[in-house]
């Protein structure tokens, strides 16, 4: 017995000794690493933000300090992306444009974002803009302060600059609100509807007419600098595309073959050319025109309808519809002409296709089973996306940042009457422009310089 | 890592060797002493002649009071009987008288006047006369105590004293010159009524189970300093039993020092190896479960809002690192962006920003992790897949 019991002990120190020595090592290495985690789903809901009054700096500058701030919130939360918290539930006030933000007042109202700025107004009538941007959460602003300066009748303009900074910095891609749309505004019955080219703020404010309505006028098309309009009039008794210069407001002809139909021009991305459809009996094809020289070229040669060219951003293709197989389809080809792919493969109709200015979507209008829709794909026609359904919606737009597209919807019956939508890429947000009249045929131009 | 194994393999070369040696070098034990006790052999007429005069009395079942024994008639003993320092209090006292015939009526009372008055450190418990059993020396290992009595009456019947044993045949006397008399004890079947209260003690009122369950003691921060501690000398022996013989205490400390020195070779070799404080401060404690995980993922999910993410970002798989407090709040100055995969530099860097904010705005109260595995979740990184938040 106590022999055993001497045994149990040796063999105790021993299992001991093994123990600590065995377990040295893995004690060591015993640090297991970072926890890793997959997040795959999150929530989609505006960003809270925090937009309290620029602060007028000068007694002058305040009607502007609070027309601005309008314009800014009016900017940010139309996007659907943004939601303001109301001033009346801020903690903090912000009286100084230099004083240190309060984080922890901000985050009490769950604010994730936060703009503060004040407008100032120099002896010559100058407005003088600056503001900062706020990441709450990161308790930093995101950026530097800007600075921006213009005369007072610019005082929109201004705006939609800061809001598309704040939108950039917070969002990470560009923003579209200091960009106009040209469009055609229409009145009268259905039957007998008055057209003319017309201009304003994406937002529908500062509306200008650029022509008068004598003559039928449709799908005009800014120029990639957006001083130029395309457009296709009937001034001559048949369609025929024209240039405007929206700075002057002053029309040119294009050379084209005068008792020739031409129609849906659209600059190419450097401005230098354009491409359009030209219909000679029954048979329409597509042209491409450089416009210094009025040379045409001869891009397609089928004895189907195709129409509605859309560069591409960088130049080298040209997405268009033909019937080609038998029914409206999309296809893409080089810019100077050769063999075209077809890229829809989906049942109905497509047709008035654009190419994103980020060169990675195509929208377009579809027809199916007796409604239309607007809908995106991917340029190899993969991804096929459709935002909108109605009785009739067409004539897609890009907005510069290539996230927003507008369009014409049409209502039905006798009375019906057309109006601009725009829709996130995303499905949501469709909301309606507002304009003072009916309204057709938009195009969004570039972000204004 | 060498020194271990070292220690390894020393070990196991030790077990093999005194496995296989060990037999050599141990002292045999010396046999136990064979006890030899005399039988008388005895005819069938003898034992039923014994059988018959033993029969017990009529009133055997009860116990007779005892009688305080005439002070008169008590033989006064020898201190020196009593107060040798090797005598074990006896149960059954002595005879009154080496040369008397004890009168089996009166021969079980305890011897009166005891003189105490040994010299030895350990006082002899004083005996009174008029309450023989309240002052009876504690005898741990003669009988055990009598557990709770479960059997309810309108009356409290205490356990009887252990009753001395009442012999019927005569008994030579015991020779005084023994060191120790046998005990001898044998069951009464009936003594005396049972035992009972008048209350019942439920186990809700006195728990008879353990009230707390013994925990394995953490691993000890400092095994040097423990070492240290198990090779000094144990104050133990002035505890011990005196009956226990020496060896055994001999043994079991030649048996805690080599457990101590053990112990002490292989902290010494740990603390050589681990020079560099790369051990975590908190036991690592098991990885975190499944639900741990989906707890934690959640709550990131709940505050990684894609709304306001670029369509590049959207494009873009990121991996952020974060390192935790304690708390389980993220140190926000330590949230990077460890790689990015799908997109652009732009569409990373946003998509970080979305994160970032996520990781924050949710962890400012606490993410829902055991701090007992803070080790697991000490680092974390998060994969943040936008494909199935993209537009579909």
């Amino acid at each position: 017995m106590k022999r055993l019991k001497t045994l149990g002990l040796t063999t105790l120190a021993c299992a001991f000794a093994c123990a600590l020595s065995f377990g040295a090592a893995p004690m060591q290495a015993q640090d297991p690493g970072p926890l890793k985690l997959d997040i795959t789903r999150g929530v989609i809901e505006p960003l809270p933000l925090a937009l309290p009054d620029f602060i007028a700096e000068t007694p002058q500058a305040a009607e502007y300090a609070q027309q601005i701030s309008e314009v800014i919130a009016a900017d940010l939360v139309g996007t659907g992306l943004f939601r303001e918290i109301p001033s009346s539930a801020h903690i903090s006030q912000v009286t100084n444009f230099s004083a240190p933000v309060s984080y922890a007042d901000w985050k009490a109202i769950n604010a994730q974002g936060l703009v503060t700025g004040a407008v100032g107004m120099d002896a010559s009538g100058n407005l003088s803009v600056k503001f900062r941007v706020f990441d709450i959460y990161a308790e930093a602003p995101l950026g530097s302060g800007l600075q921006l300066g213009g005369s007072t009748t610019s005082w929109r303009r201004i705006a939609h600059k800061v809001a598309d900074v704040v939108y950039s910095r917070i969002t990470g891609e560009g923003g579209y609100f200091d960009s106009r749309v040209v469009f055609v505004s229409e009145t009268g019955p259905k039957n007998d509807r008055l057209k003319r080219l017309a201009v304003m703020d994406y937002d529908g404010a500062g509306l200008q007419y650029l022509t008068d309505d004598n003559f039928i006028v449709f799908a005009p098309r800014f120029s990639p600098t957006g001083d130029r309009v395309l457009y296709t009039s009937y001034e001559n008794g048949t369609p025929q595309i024209m240039m405007l210069d929206v700075g002057t407001v002053t029309r040119t002809r294009l050379p084209v073959p005068a008792e020739a139909v031409t129609f849906a021009p659209r600059f190419s991305p450097d401005g230098q050319s354009i491409v359009y459809s030209m219909s000679t009996g029954t048979n329409t094809d597509l042209y491409r025109m450089d416009i210094a020289t009025g040379q045409n070229v001869r891009l397609t040669s089928t004895p189907a309808i195709e129409t509605a060219p859309s560069f591409s951003p960088d130049g080298s293709q040209i997405v268009f519809e033909s019937d080609r197989s038998g029914t409206q389809q999309l296809y893409i080809m080089p810019a100077n002409g050769g063999e075209a792919r077809r890229i829809s493969a989906g049942k109905g109709r497509y047709g008035t296709p654009v190419w994103s200015p980020r060169g990675d979507l195509i929208a377009f209008t579809k027809q199916n089973q007796g409604r239309f829709h607007i809908g995106v794909m991917r340029t190899d026609g993969s991804e096929e996306r459709l935002l909108t359904a109605s009785f009739l919606d067409e004539g897609p737009s890009w907005a510069p940042n290539g996230r927003v597209i507008m369009f014409t919807r049409e209502s039905q019956g006798a009375s019906g009457a057309s109006a601009l939508y725009s829709v996130d890429i995303s499905g949501r947000n469709l909301k309606r422009v507002p304009t003072n009249a009916g309204a057709s045929d938009a195009a969004w131009s570039p972000l204004l310089k | 890592m060498n020194a271990g194994q070292y220690i390894s393999g020393a070990g196991h070369l030790g077990l093999i060797a005194y496995m296989l040696f060990g037999g050599l070098f141990l002292r045999p034990e010396r046999p136990e002493d064979v006890s030899v006790q005399e039988v008388a052999l005895i005819s069938e007429s003898e034992f039923a002649a014994m059988v018959e005069r033993s029969t017990a009395p009529e009133n055997f079942a009860e116990a007779p009071q005892l009688q305080a024994p005439q002070t008169e008639a008590a033989p006064d003993v020898s201190p020196t009987q009593e107060a040798s320092p090797e005598s074990t209090p006896p149960v059954t006292p002595p005879p009154d008288a080496p040369d008397a015939p004890p009168e089996p009526q009166t021969s079980v009372t305890p011897p009166v006047e005891v003189t105490p008055t040994p010299p030895t450190p350990q006082a002899e418990p004083e005996i009174s006369l008029e309450d023989p059993g309240a002052n009876m020396p504690d005898i741990p290992d003669q009988r055990p105590t009598p557990r709770p009595v479960p059997r309810i009456s309108d009356q409290v019947v205490t356990a009887p004293e252990p009753q001395p044993e009442i012999s019927e045949a005569p008994v030579e006397a015991a020779n005084q010159d023994s060191e120790s008399p046998e005990v001898v004890e044998e069951p009464v079947e009936e003594a005396a009524p049972q035992e009972t209260t008048t209350e019942i003690v439920t186990e809700a009122d006195r728990p008879s189970g353990m009230t707390s369950s013994p925990r394995p003691k953490s691993r000890p921060a400092n095994l040097a300093a423990q070492a240290e501690a198990a090779r000094e000398p144990e104050p133990e022996p002035q505890q011990q039993p005196q009956e226990q013989p020496r060896e055994q205490p001999q043994q079991a400390q030649d048996n805690t020092d080599a457990v101590a020195e053990a112990a002490a070779a292989a902290a010494a070799a740990l603390a050589a190896e681990s020079a560099t404080p790369a051990a975590p401060e908190r036991p690592t404690g098991p990885p975190l479960t499944s639900g741990e995980r989906e707890g934690m993922r959640v709550a990131v999910s709940q505050c990684w809002n894609v709304g306001a993410m670029s369509t590049e970002a959207m494009r873009t798989t990121i991996t952020v690192g974060v390192q935790m407090n304690e708390d389980g709040t993220p140190q926000n100055g330590s949230i990077k962006l460890l790689s990015h995969s799908g997109g652009s530099e732009a569409g990373a860097s946003a998509a970080f920003e979305v994160a970032r904010r996520a990781i924050i705005r949710c962890g400012a109260s606490g993410f829902p992790l055991p701090v007992e595995k803070y080790a697991h979740w000490r680092n974390i990184e998060m994969t943040f897949d936008p494909e199935q938040m993209r537009y579909k």
